[in-house]
């Protein structure tokens, strides 16, 4: 008989080309060699289709049993895709109300039948959960989208580990967040093996918290009263939405005036606006709560939101990157029939959101906002990087840097019991970004160990191992053959990774059942409407493609 | 053919028809279940729970409001 051991494979997330495509598996294998195994995420991991033919790459989704970190696309995002090439396997799927209301919410959104839905189980903080044999513990931790957390996952031989998720170490502003006290009571309670999310630890210090975007945001405010504002955000990083909700506030507090109106346009701002509805985290709720001022909320479509004087409008609009249907692009195109500049009062528009360097954003987004500022608006966009200034900064990320980093060794270093030290494997990163995470742990005295994907770490008797051999990496290769998000036409290839040519090759192409509706299939159907929604050129084109196409070509 | 609760696409489709411009922020569910009783093909007698109204408005949402 073999000795009982648990063992940690990252699936996808630990990549040699960057950030995405986050999953992990924990096996347990008792003595008589029966295993039992969890997955925590499922995500998707960009793909410049220009040059890979590709749209996005998924991780594999190996377990029944899935516990979700939050809800970003690098975790959750193929979830979907995997149901539509198992439809008949259970899936039982673990997360924080919000995380599970904003999956649903992308699930009906893209017509997945209700028979096809996977069983949701939310997380309550505090409660230890029973898993397939594993004992389950949700943390939360503080992340750009609310309802993030982390997991410790104890298994049958007693195995502690921790996946702390995508977090940051200051407080979170909507809903539970980072605690000190939280981390320290797991190490306290011995964590054998702790996996970091890295993607932030080449920057130096702690990043800040919302609170300085709430700071930044009022410094806007101030500098720009009586004049009709539109704010670029990312609907599911609802936290940063937040600290503006909460600035709005504190102006009409200090003013003395009524509160601006907040006006949500976009099919995902208005769902997420729901989904945090649902799970009890309604920002005007939570915004009285801290400042007794109630802002309000609105849908551009209500006849309310046109009785708002121009002066007094914050449009929240998506599609800081460009992408061509949000609402930004529309408006900059002058499509949008819900946000127009205002000729009685200045017109002001925040991206709050940096550039994410893919593909061709940076030339999409300047094309966008020089349209926008052709049509009147003042345009202020953050620039990634830059410093962070109290009263400047409008802009922060939910990953933690090395600051970060080092304070979860420091409470480690403070609370682990000294005949069970942790070791420290840094995850959500490349190379370069999970070695500086395991740097840090090692500097500050603690184990540490490095992974790449399919390369397991077993623990036996305490003991913490890294295989040797590495296994073989799997990821799926998702394809819109109609090169249409509004009406897909799939096809999934499943893809080895080949670590001797350092490339990942075509295992097979995946039959699936199509169980996803497109938007206009309906409507396409019905005549009138077909085609009228689903413009060709995928995900992010948003002005003149010929002109960025001629200008990539020139500089080349 | 008539559309019963768990037919939510085709559901959300017609009130998106029917009511291109309502403002869906905040809609109450009896609001929600009155429209879709009222839709010429819908013929149900059961009563819809959380899940499935969760699923009309959002599809609702997602085919009402031009963004992905
Ligand atoms: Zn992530």
């Amino acid at each position: 008989m073999a000795e009982n051991r648990t063992e940690f494979e990252s699936l996808g997330g630990n990549n040699l080309d960057g950030i995405g495509g986050n999953a992990k598996k924990i096996t347990y294998t008792a003595e008589d060699g029966t295993k039992k195994s969890i997955q925590i995420d499922c995500g998707m991991k960009f793909s410049d289709k220009t040059l890979t033919g590709v749209d996005n790459y998924i991780a594999p989704l190996e377990c029944d049993d899935l516990l979700i970190t939050h809800c970003h696309a690098d975790h959750i995002a193929g979830i979907i895709h995997h149901i539509q090439m198992n439809p008949d396997k259970p899936l039982n799927i673990y997360a924080d109300k919000f995380t599970h209301q904003f999956m649903f919410a992308e699930m009906t959104k893209q017509g997945l039948p209700l028979d096809n839905m996977p069983k949701f189980h939310d997380c309550e903080d505090g409660k230890k959960f029973n898993v397939n044999g594993f004992e389950i513990e949700a943390i939360p931790v503080t992340h750009s989208a609310p309802g993030a957390v982390a997991f410790v996952v104890e298994s049958p031989d007693g195995t502690r580990m921790m996946d702390m998720g995508d977090f940051k170490t200051t407080k979170a502003t909507l809903g539970k967040g980072w605690e000190d006290d939280r981390i320290a009571s797991a190490f306290k309670k011995g964590v054998d093996v702790c996996f970091c999310d890295s993607t932030s630890t080449t920057s130096a210090e702690v990043t800040p918290s919302y609170d300085m975007v709430t700071e930044g945001f009022r410094k806007i405010l101030d500098d720009h009263p009586n004049t009709q504002m539109m704010v670029g955000t990312i609907a599911r990083s609802a936290e940063q939405l937040f600290a503006d909700v909460i600035a709005i506030a504190e102006e009409a507090k200090d003013t003395g005036k009524k509160p601006r109106t907040m006006i949500l346009d976009g099919a995902s701002l208005i769902q997420v606006n729901q989904a945090l509805n649902k799970a009890g985290l309604s920002m005007t709720q939570e915004c009285k709560k801290r400042t007794g001022i109630e802002v309000p909320i609105l849908d551009a479509k209500s006849p309310a939101a046109r009785s708002v004087p121009p002066g007094e409008r914050v449009y929240v609009v998506t599609g800081t990157q460009g992408e061509e249907m949000a609402a930004m692009a529309r408006t900059a195109r002058g499509e949008n029939r819900n946000i127009r500049p205002s000729t009685k009062v200045p017109n002001l528009c925040v991206n709050q959101q940096a550039v994410i360097p893919s593909g061709d954003n940076q030339a999409v987004v300047d094309e966008m906002m020089a349209a926008l500022k052709n049509q009147g608006w003042e345009v202020m966009i953050p620039k990634r990087g830059a410093a962070f200034v109290r009263g400047e900064t409008y802009y922060v990320s939910g990953h933690g840097r090395a600051g970060d980093m080092q304070k979860v060794a420091d409470i480690a270093a403070a609370n682990q019991p000294a005949d069970r030290k942790c070791t420290f494997i840094g995850i959500h990163g490349d190379e370069k970004q999970t070695q500086a995470t395991e740097e840090i742990f090692r500097n500050a005295g603690q184990k540490v160990e490095h992974i790449t994907n399919a390369q397991k770490v077993v623990v036996s008797k305490g003991n913490v191992e890294v295989a040797k051999t590495v296994g073989t990496a799997c990821r799926y290769a998702v394809i819109d053959k109609n090169d249409d998000f509004m009406n897909p036409d799939f096809q999934y290839i499943q893809q080895a990774y080949n670590p001797v040519a350092q490339k990942w090759v075509d295992v097979k192409e995946v039959e699936y059942k199509k169980l996803l509706v497109a938007k206009n299939d309906r409507q396409g159907g019905k005549g009138g409407k077909g085609g009228k929604g689903g413009k060709k050129g995928g995900r992010r084109h948003s002005l003149d493609m010929a002109a960025i196409a001629a200008r990539k070509q020139a500089t080349r | 053919m008539s559309l019963r609760w768990k037919d939510y696409v085709e559901i959300a489709d017609e009130l998106n028809e029917l009511y291109p411009d309502k403002a869906l922020t905040d809609m109450p569910d009896e609001e929600l279940i009155s429209l879709v009783r009222a839709l010429p093909d819908f013929e149900d007698e059961s009563e819809p729970d959380e899940t499935v109204l969760g699923a009309i408005w959002n599809r609702w949402v997602y085919v009402g409001y031009p963004e992905d």
